[in-house]
């Protein structure tokens, strides 16, 4: 095989599938990019058994070439170095030869000679059929994403909590994610190319978090498939391919409360500081714990860490219905809720120091964040 | 008057005992020795609260002649050797003649003996020292020693005496270590009328393995036999894993004489090498024979300790034998019960279990046993011990009948194939695969037996051979020092070391004398670039003075591996896919070592098929 590119669209096309580049593999060949070469596009792929990415790149008709094939071929290069090499090349263009597993890579006047891997032994990309599937556009997926992917649970004790769950009832598409101390869901209205009764899938928290770091912000449209045990999302020339996970999601339709007796409205950006600020001294307990004073007249935020000391701060909400009330609870927690809810104006709903929050916007309920509180010492 | 006097016979006795016999178990030490020098087969000995209040030591030996049997209790009285020469070529434990007389100084002693063709044995009694009677009795042939009330005398070392508990581990611990040393010998031993020991003195130096450690270190054992022109090895090793805390189970025994060396442990330790962890010592019994002219034991009365002519040489056909002993047979290690005794049925089950196994795992090992041993210190003592003799000597000491020579080999060969077939991972046999769990742990099968694979361990082993290969290909030159570094050395040491400069060279380092007593390292390793030069030089420069070789900063090099192979390893909580636990294995089946990870722990352990039968009472 043989081509030049532009080395920044190579570069990207590579940055774009390295996110499926394990670092740590007993199987070498899935450290590599499988590089194919068509009459009409270059195709790169990779796959690390969780997830898969596949890119496309074709020529453009830009007066300056931008991606000349001259031979056909494939080869399987290590992501990682040819990334670092491609990246540092010192002129606009690259040339790649390859002959047999050998790749010469060509810029200005540096020459690499890279040791290539067997194409034949590369694994294949799951096959997804293309039947069942969503569009919506890419922004609408990040928020999807952003909403809910950060609640998802780290450890395996139950697997399917490690994940999002998809849940499309038409026409509303739900994002719920739990690690069982705090929730998040987020939904929008989907168009679908067929009429789906009901389709669900737990989806990687990982897989997820890896997706949106590739996502374009734009309006552009993306489709997702789900099959048996795989999910596969197309944008652009891209596909992203990410293992399912197996099992039932909890049911979750009881948790969310419908009552509250305390709500208060504030400034995530305010708020969020001054629970940073709290959260300073939280950090030597286990789970952060912050408390808040809710009065009509103010809110007050405090930690106390015996060993270290103690902070308070008072806040002023926008508003205030309901009675006062002690809480503790997770800072991490409240402040991701915060981050994912800053571009709203946010009201907090609580219903006694013993049960669980929300968090949403002021006029909405999506997205939506439930924290579970810390149980309240007496003296404390 | 003068001031200077003789001491009294008793004060003498008595302060040779304080080195002699520091403790009951010493004195059943002085007293086992003479039984095994008397050529006795069966030796007995029982002990009462620690010792202290009695001790017996009962041998079926020659006996003590009526005329001679007050003469034993003088001091440096003794049959074993007359002249100074003698104690070059000694081959009995004994020699000094101290024995008898420093256990009589400070204790009320009977003793009885009878020689074979005499008809009616004697009796002595002795207390501190002085004979309160002496009288005909009827006896066994042999000789019976009877310690009581030990250091009645001396309350300064009744004070020191430990616990009872402690004392009596230190009894069978004397009598186990000669029994290990003379499997030829049947040790039996008593105490408080519980039986504590009973080597059945076959000649199987593993049927005493087994009654001494135990039926599974037994099963985790590896035979371990060379021979050189001066020496001969012979012993038993046991696998990696089930390795102690503590020196103490290092056992090792010069000529039929247990004797404690840290040297030898070193050896032993370093042809383990990475398979046990810093810090933990392997269970071995090893026997050396060798010409005694050769070694020396007069280095203390108690003579634990002996200095060998050629150490090094010793220390390193050690090394050697315990490598290649592992290397032909490192075990898997073996899952050792799934469930600990559950219910009492299940425990009933076991031990029938256990007796079952026991029984026919020494017929299965019968072969070390074949024919009752000729016990060496009968034999004729050769002045030149030849590589058949040695090895004779060696087979002998664990009870191989060697009557042919030729033979031996075969014996040999078989010993080791039954070993083989019995503990070697089947490397030949293809692991497959099963299932990932915990993501921490592949399971395995072959067909026969289960394996549960450390993915992390496993992974560090198999990228740990790797990056050693390519370290060991990589080219290495001499990096030039700005600053030389300068090292103060005697100058009788820095004349010794110049002798290795070219070897030294080789290697990248390079150094000239500057000046009286300091040396001036010019040049080191290129692979030493980024670690602690001055250390290394330091240490490598010790290394060749001592050693007589680089060493230094391969060992440094092998922890920088070790810790690379560990970073680029998959780690613990990773999933895996079937692909890459399929590549995983197929990498292990490659390796030199498979076993354990570079840090020393095990990378797989193994549950038979037999266990697992067991544990479902499939079988009995």
């Amino acid at each position: 095989m043989r081509i030049v590119i532009l080395k920044s669209l190579l570069s990207q096309a590579l940055q774009t599938i390295s996110k499926a580049i394990p670092t740590r593999t007993t199987k070498p060949i899935l450290y590599g990019v499988y590089l194919e070469v068509f009459a009409t596009h270059i195709q790169l792929t990779a796959y690390d058994q969780e997830i898969g990415i596949q890119t496309i790149v074709h020529p453009t008709d830009d007066p300056e070439p931008t991606l000349q094939i001259e031979q056909t071929g494939s080869i399987v290069l290590h992501a990682k170095y040819l990334l670092d090499i491609v990246r540092k090349l010192p002129h606009k263009l690259v040339r790649i030869d390859v002959t047999d597993l050998t790749a010469t890579i060509r810029s200005g006047s540096a020459t690499y000679t890279l040791n290539g891997m067997d194409p034949r032994e590369y694994p294949h990309l799951p096959s997804v059929t293309e039947e069942m599937s969503l569009s919506m556009p890419s922004n609408v997926l990040i928020s999807l994403i952003e909403q809910t992917a950060f609640a998802t649970a780290t450890s395996e004790i139950r697997p399917t909590l490690t994940g999002v769950l998809f849940s499309f009832v038409e026409p509303q598409l739900r994002f719920i994610a739990s690690d069982s101390h705090r929730l998040s869901i987020h939904s929008i209205y989907a168009e679908t190319k067929y009429s789906y009764d009901k389709l669900e899938a737990i989806i990687p928290g990982k897989s997820l978090n890896e997706l949106l770091k590739i996502l374009p912000d734009s309006e552009e449209f993306t489709d997702i498939y789900i099959a048996d045990n795989q999910l596969l999302v197309t944008f652009g020339a891209t596909k992203f391919y990410s293992r399912l996970i197996e099992g039932q999601y909890p049911d979750i339709s009881r948790i969310i409360p419908t009552t509250w007796r305390t709500a208060i409205e504030v400034d995530p950006k305010q708020f969020t500081e001054s629970i940073e600020r709290a959260a300073l001294l939280a950090r030597e307990n286990e789970n952060q714990v912050i408390r808040l004073y809710l009065r009509r007249t103010h809110i007050e935020v405090t930690s106390n860490s015996p060993d270290i000391g103690k902070v308070t701060e008072t806040i002023d909400p926008i508003s205030f219905e309901g009675d006062d009330l002690q809480i503790a609870c997770n800072a991490k927690f409240l402040l991701d809720a915060l981050k994912a809810l800053n571009n709203y104006q946010v009201r907090i709903e609580f219903t006694s120091p013993g049960s669980a929050f929300i968090l949403k916007p002021t006029n909405s309920d999506r997205p939506l964040h439930l924290i579970l509180p810390v149980r309240f010492g007496p003296n404390t | 008057m003068g001031r200077i006097h003789v001491l009294e016979d008793l004060v003498a006795n008595q302060i040779a005992a304080g080195e002699v016999v520091e403790r009951p178990a010493a004195a059943v030490k002085e007293l086992i020795e003479n039984a095994i020098d008397a050529g006795a087969k069966k030796i007995q000995v029982i002990a009462k609260d620690g010792g202290l209040t009695l001790l017996e030591v009962q041998d079926d030996g020659s006996g003590i002649a009526p005329e001679d049997v007050k003469l034993a209790f003088l001091r440096h009285a003794t049959s074993k050797l007359r002249n100074l020469g003698d104690l070059s070529k000694l081959r009995s434990l004994g020699f000094r003649g101290e024995a008898l007389p420093s256990i009589a100084a400070i204790s009320k002693v009977t003793l009885r003996t009878r020689i074979a063709d005499a008809e009616e044995g004697v009796q002595v009694r002795f207390e501190a020292g002085q004979l309160v009677e002496q009288t005909p009795v009827g006896c066994p042939k042999g000789t019976r020693v009877t310690v009581q009330d030990l250091f009645y005398n001396t309350p300064a070392r009744l004070k020191f005496v430990r616990s009872l508990q402690t004392e009596n581990a230190h009894i069978v611990d004397v009598v186990a270590r000669a029994a290990m040393a003379r499997p030829d010998l049947s040790f039996r031993v008593q105490i408080d009328e519980r039986e504590a020991l009973h080597t059945l003195g076959d000649g199987s130096a593993f049927s005493a393995f087994t009654a001494i450690q135990g039926r599974n270190l037994a099963k985790a054992a590896l035979w371990l036999s060379l021979t050189s022109p001066d020496y001969a090895l012979a012993g038993l090793i046991v696998a990696p894993e089930f390795a102690r805390k503590s020196r103490s189970d290092m056992w090792f025994a010069v000529n039929g004489r247990p004797i404690r060396s840290v040297a030898l442990g070193n050896a032993v330790l370093a042809g383990y090498s990475t398979l046990v962890p810093k810090g933990r010592f392997p269970v071995v019994a090893i026997s050396l024979s060798m010409n005694p002219t050769l070694i020396d034991v007069n280095v203390h009365p108690s003579k634990t300790e002996v200095r060998f002519s050629e150490e090094r040489d010793v220390c390193a056909l050690l090394t050697e034998a315990v490598k290649q002993t592992l290397e032909k047979g490192v075990a898997s290690p073996i899952v050792q019960s799934l469930q600990q005794d559950t219910a009492s049925v299940m425990t009933h089950t076991k031990e029938g279990s256990i007796v079952a196994e026991t029984s026919s795992a020494s017929t299965g090992r019968s072969l070390l046993a074949a024919k009752p041993a000729t016990s060496w210190s009968q034999q004729v003592v050769h002045e030149q011990v030849s590589d058949k003799k040695a090895m004779q000597v060696a087979l002998d000491l664990f009870g191989v009948h060697s009557a042919k020579p030729k033979i031996i080999p075969h014996v040999d060969r078989q010993v080791a194939d039954s070993v083989k077939e019995e503990e070697k991972f089947p490397l030949h046999r293809q692991l497959r695969a099963v299932a990932q769990v915990l993501k921490l742990v592949i399971v395995a099968e072959d067909g026969e037996d289960i394996y549960l694979i450390d993915q992390h361990a496993a992974h560090e082993r198999v990228l740990y051979e790797a990056f050693l290969g390519k370290i060991r290909r990589r080219e290495n030159y001499p990096l030039p020092l700005l600053v030389p570094l300068t090292i103060e050395l005697h100058a009788a040491k820095i004349e010794l070391l110049m002798q290795y400069e070219v070897q030294a060279a080789d290697f990248g380092l390079r150094f000239e004398p500057f000046g009286e007593g300091v040396i001036r390292v010019t040049h080191v390793p290129s692979i030493w670039e980024g670690l602690d030069i001055a250390k290394l030089a330091h240490d490598a420069i010790y290394d060749l003075l001592e050693e007589r070789k680089v060493t230094a900063f391969q060992n440094e090099i092998e922890d920088k591996v070790i810790m690379r192979a560990c970073k680029a390893a998959i780690k613990a909580n990773s999933t895996m896919s079937q692909m890459e636990m399929d590549a995983l294995l197929e990498a292990m089946q490659k390796l030199d070592n498979p076993f354990t990870c570079p840090h020393g722990r095990p990378t797989a352990i193994r549950i038979t098929r037999s266990q697992l039968e067991r544990e479902f009472r499939r079988t009995l």
